[in-house]
């Protein structure tokens, strides 16, 4: 056997992945993934982006042998996810968010102690383990509280934890913070930091609807739709890759109505501030550089600016740009 | 070569399976609730048995028979409980604590796993059968000869017995996986078919002839035939009277490796299905 570390097969690899699920009772058969090749190094905290019903639990599935696909290849630190599932369960744990799992006659730390029965991890590991687990989900004071008393997010952070217990190689985290409240879901999110750094070569692959998280924890990020991968990049370079410039957002006054461009730039309106009488006025300026000039062509047309506020293209920009623009002409993923 | 470490590793993966069994199924905090839960079954069935012979001897039946399906109806707990119990794992942790995916997308192997929960079961059906026949002993009158006991038939009979509900619970937890709501349905209709099919409340002579057929080759309609035999002293008439001692014996071994061998290929079918459904995590009761 292989180690997987040493040999230096990746943690994730998918090729040619391809899943449909047939219709119920006359409607189509739904093409959940269609073709998606991915190549996840060990270390790597990967993102997968997308819009709802674009795939991503679809391939967490069949990465952790709950789902055959349809046809093509999956590997899971060098095992093939059909032929070898013992291999991959050994190597692997699952976070779904949003869900309400867990017997509920168990405590929070019975359950979190029968997973790391079920791993295998030696009973003098797994108590110091889920000891350290429910203090960084700050479950430790409701440790012996059954499950079925605790609130849905607890619970949720709670299975959270139960991802962690076997300090697994590869971690699937599909929208693990789905639901939970900032300062929780800020935690973990440090959290899952944290542990990739201190521990080398492990792997995580994280799906999630919220940018911040994604930009802030992902060192790539795939952004699939109806199953195909349309781009998959660092953040940064996926910011980089769409039309750059300056999003600005101006709070106006006594602007001619149907205003639809000034200087040839396309403007969008918000609606009236309710007290103030003004309106907001949402523009994307190609270079910075332009903005004091759009300034004075508003004071020339007797429109009054009360308030200026610019950003850079975001995570988010990027996203609807590459999902809006789709395959038809967005550049071929690698 | 990895063999001893590797069997140690299931079996304490086992026992953990195990003590989750128990605190779902066991550890409830009142002991007289928890009683009615696992007694409830069997004598309501052995009351109504009792009835019914009652009303079957006043017409001049032969009470020997009534003991033979006492005992019978004692020993089907293990049916009710232990096989059919494996299917309502699955069920259960799919529907109602969405677990199921977490169990099996882990090393526990899920023969391991329910191999583990069904033990609790095992000893909770162990304790309605033995409840069971000391109630029919000292309050109903069951009771039978101990000098006529065939002890060894008796113990072979009652390993094969017990190995097939385990197979069959095997088969039937498979089978869960892939349905999905209607599990419920089908666990139910197997508690019925097998109360119908295997001789536990009446003969299988009273069946039409095509579900006779089907009876005869259940192993459980042969080790309750061994059962009253060997423990309770008399057979049943009609079909059965025919065969030997070492049929009905050979007979419950033949059906028990069939169904064995057909439990150990099936129950993969089964995995393979459900997965190639994704039908591992799909929930649709709650
Ligand atoms: N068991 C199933 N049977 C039929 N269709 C399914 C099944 N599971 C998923 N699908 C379909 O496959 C497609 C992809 O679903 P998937 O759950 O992978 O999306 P997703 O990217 O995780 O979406 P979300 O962001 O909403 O979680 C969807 O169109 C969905 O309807
Ligand atoms: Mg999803």
């Amino acid at each position: 056997m292989v180690s997987s570390s040493e040999a230096r097969v990746p943690a994730v690899e998918t090729r040619e992945l391809r899943r449909v699920f047939k219709g119920s009772r006359g409607s189509p058969d739904v093409v959940a993934l269609d073709g998606v090749d991915l190549r996840i190094e060990h270390g790597e905290v990967f993102g997968l982006l997308g819009p709802n019903g674009a795939g991503k639990t679809t391939c967490i599935k069949i990465l952790n042998t709950l789902l055959y696909p349809t046809s093509g290849e999956a590997r899971v630190a060098g095992h093939d996810v059909v032929r070898d599932s013992v291999e991959v369960r050994r190597r692997i744990a699952l976070v779904s968010g949003g869900e309400n799992s867990g017997y509920g006659i168990l405590t929070v730390r019975e359950c979190l102690w029968m997973f790391s029965q079920f791993y295998g991890v030696p009973s003098a590991e797994a108590g110091p383990r889920v000891n350290r687990l429910l203090a960084a989900v700050g479950l430790s004071d409701l440790a012996k509280t059954r499950i079925n008393r605790l609130s849905t997010g607890q619970r949720q952070r709670m299975n959270f934890a139960r991802g962690f217990v076997s300090d697994p190689e590869i971690l699937f985290l599909d929208e693990p913070t789905l639901g939970m409240d900032v300062n929780a879901a800020r935690e973990l999110r440090e959290f899952v930091t944290r542990w990739v750094r201190e521990r080398a070569g492990r792997t995580v692959l994280l799906t999630t609807h919220y940018m911040a998280e994604a930009d802030q924890l992902c060192d790539r990020i795939a952004i699939i739709d109806r199953g195909r991968v349309l781009a998959c990049d660092t953040p940064a370079a996926l910011r980089r890759s769409v039309e750059g410039g300056q999003h600005v957002e101006l709070e106006v006054m006594g602007a001619p109505e149907g205003l639809s461009d000034v200087d040839g730039v396309a403007v969008t309106w918000g609606a009236p501030h309710p007290d103030r009488g003004t309106h907001t006025m949402k523009l994307r300026l190609p270079d910075g550089g332009r903005l004091p000039l759009l300034l004075r062509t508003l004071e020339e047309r007797g429109v009054a600016v009360r308030g200026v506020s610019t950003r850079e293209t975001s995570l988010e920009d990027a996203f609807i740009a590459i999902v809006g623009r789709g395959l038809d002409d967005g550049e071929a993923p690698k | 070569m990895a063999v001893i470490p590797s069997i140690r590793a299931a079996l304490s993966r086992a026992r953990t399976a195990a003590w989750l069994g128990w605190q779902v199924e066991g550890n409830w905090a009142d002991p007289v609730l928890f009683s009615i839960y696992i007694l409830a079954r069997p004598l309501a069935t052995a009351l109504i048995l009792a009835i019914m012979y009652s009303t079957v001897r006043a017409h001049g039946a032969d009470p020997t028979v009534f003991v033979g399906f006492y005992v019978a109806n004692a020993f089907h707990s293990y049916v009710n409980t232990v096989l059919v119990g494996m299917g309502w794992v699955v069920f259960e942790e799919r529907e109602e604590y969405e677990t199921l995916k977490y169990v099996y997308a882990s090393p526990v192997g899920m023969f391991t796993y329910l191999a583990g929960r069904s033990l609790v079961k095992f000893t909770l059906a162990t304790v309605s059968v033995v409840v069971t026949l000391l109630v029919g002993w000292f309050l109903l009158g069951v009771r039978w000869d101990w000098a006529t006991v065939q002890w060894l038939p008796l113990a072979a009979s009652i390993a094969a017995g017990l190995a097939s509900t385990l197979f069959l619970g095997f088969l039937l937890a498979g089978w869960s996986l892939v349905l999905t709501r209607s599990a419920m349905v089908v666990l139910e209709g197997v508690t019925l078919a097998s109360y119908l099919l295997c001789g536990v409340i009446f003969p299988i002579d009273l069946l039409p002839r095509p579900l006779q057929a089907v009876a005869l080759g259940l192993p459980f309609t042969w080790w309750y035939e061994a059962l009253r035999r060997f423990l309770a002293g008399h057979g049943t008439h009609g079909v059965m009277q025919r065969l030997s001692d070492t049929q009905v014996l050979l007979a419950l071994g033949g059906a028990s490796v069939v169904f064995a061998v057909l439990a150990r290929w099936g129950y993969f079918a089964f995995e393979r299905r459900a997965r190639a459904l994704g039908r591992l995590d799909q929930t649709t009761l709650f």
